[in-house]
């Protein structure tokens, strides 16, 4: 997997570009035209049905690919979230399987273990990228090297989740923020 | 786009000719193929053409019968566009129900004909509510030869063009000439490594991983965009392939059609 695929629609209605149709507006509106990207610009959808004059067009599509792009933050920003939550949680798990190890190392939970662990170390290169990687620019958003510093990351020994009892609200935020549109 | 093995060389050969800017026919990038359209070629339709563009040749046919409305638009007639492709077109098309690529086909030329409102459907109504007159538009594919997909559009428009009412067969007045107020062209082309091909040959359309289909009206403005295959396009290709589409749709138009 190499990155996220985000998508937005952009439609005609009363002759004025608008983004992200809503239900009347796609019934009623005189144009519809959904595009999908990846962060680095590539487009790997695109549709379009109705009426738009060549310059409308140029300006809708810029104005999905600006859709895309805010569509992409919310993404990442509920995955990091989750995730870090979810680091947070297993590293408990991690800290209480240990204990039973200890007790009884034969016992068949250390599969379990094993694969607890991946997850924490899994989730926290995303989280060191967070940190390191890519930043709150807008254009063009995350570069190719993004991904390849996720993978690099891997190497790095995580520590896990401190600040779980931040990102849950913000989850909240951004989960309500999704499924209002 | 075509999941059908292409060998390595002739990819290679491709992508070569294209950085020279050159394709394999011996075409500019944006050069189309010759195109004939015949029209009046079956006798029993109500409208009918016959389009060839190089290799490729389809037949579409127009039915025109009277039917029942859709009860959210009971005062508007009906269009269906059905696309056939037939085995004897390619080795790779099958008998059998439609499959996607034949599903996309249809709705795509479809797409163009009922978005530019090509057909004035209002004046299709004959009772409000119980009967209107429905538009059959049937594409066969009689020969692959890549970018099917304009050869249908352009059919399907030049038997709409030379379609007539047949009202005296139903005891419903007199035949008159289907009402046609608009010309959607369909404009096609591919990406094979970052050249933008129009009016791709079957050779290009295989070795292509996107390709993406413009239908611009007769006004210049776009009715119908399709982006088809697995592959991606940058916003600039995109702008480009819309540029282009809307002059060739024109000098397409020119050529050989009008109302």
């Amino acid at each position: 997997m190499r990155s996220l695929v985000s998508a937005c629609a952009v439609g005609k209605v009363d002759d004025t570009l608008v983004l992200d149709l809503n239900k009347d507006e796609d019934n009623y509106g005189q144009a519809d035209m959904p595009i999908a990207m990846t962060p680095d610009g590539k487009i790997t959808l695109l549709q379009m049905d109705g009426h738009l004059t060549q310059e409308e067009f140029k300006q809708g599509l810029e104005m999905a690919q600006e859709g895309c792009r805010q569509v992409y933050e919310m993404q990442r920003k509920a995955l990091m979230d989750y995730y870090s939550k979810k680091t947070e949680v297993l590293s408990t798990e991690v800290t209480a399987a240990e204990d039973v190890k200890e007790d009884a190392p034969e016992e068949p939970e250390d599969v379990t273990q094993v694969e607890v662990l991946e997850d924490t170390e899994d989730t926290q290169k995303i989280d060191d990228t967070k940190e390191t990687g890519d930043t709150k620019e807008t254009e063009g958003t995350v570069k190719t090297g993004d991904v390849e510093e996720l993978e690099d990351s891997g190497e790095e020994v995580p520590d896990t989740g401190e600040n779980a009892d931040e990102t849950d609200g913000q989850m909240d935020e951004s989960e309500e923020e999704i499924s209002n549109e | 786009m075509n999941k059908e093995i292409v060998s390595i060389i002739q990819k290679d050969q491709l992508y070569n000719l294209m950085l020279k800017g050159e394709r394999a026919d011996g075409r500019a990038f944006d050069e189309t193929r010759e195109i004939k359209i015949e029209t009046g070629v079956i006798e029993k339709a109500e409208g009918s053409a016959r389009v060839e563009i190089g290799d490729t040749k389809i037949i579409a046919g127009v039915k025109i019968s009277p039917g029942t409305p859709f009860p959210d638009t009971p005062d508007v007639g009906v269009i269906i566009t059905s696309l056939e492709l037939i085995p004897l077109a390619s080795p790779e098309f099958e008998s059998g129900p439609p499959r996607e690529k034949a599903v996309e086909l249809a709705r795509v030329t479809d797409r163009g004909i009922r978005e530019s409102g090509a057909i004035d459907l209002k004046k299709l109504c004959i009772i409000e509510g119980e009967k209107v007159w429905m538009i059959f538009i049937d594409i066969h594919v009689l020969d692959d030869g890549g970018n099917i997909m304009d050869a249908a559009a352009l059919g399907s428009i030049a038997a709409l063009l030379t379609a007539t009412i047949p009202a005296e067969r139903y005891g419903l007045g007199e035949d008159a000439p289907l009402p046609i107020r608009d010309i959607p062209v369909s404009v096609t082309a591919v990406d094979i490594g970052g050249g933008i091909l129009f009016d791709p040959s079957l050779q290009e359309e295989r070795v292509a991983n996107t390709k993406l289909t413009v239908i611009p009206n007769q006004e210049g403005a776009i009715v119908g965009m399709q982006k088809s295959g697995n592959g991606s396009l940058s916003p600039d290709q995109i702008n480009h392939i819309v540029e282009v589409a809307c002059k060739k749709a024109q000098d397409i138009r020119e050529k050989f059609l009008e109302i």
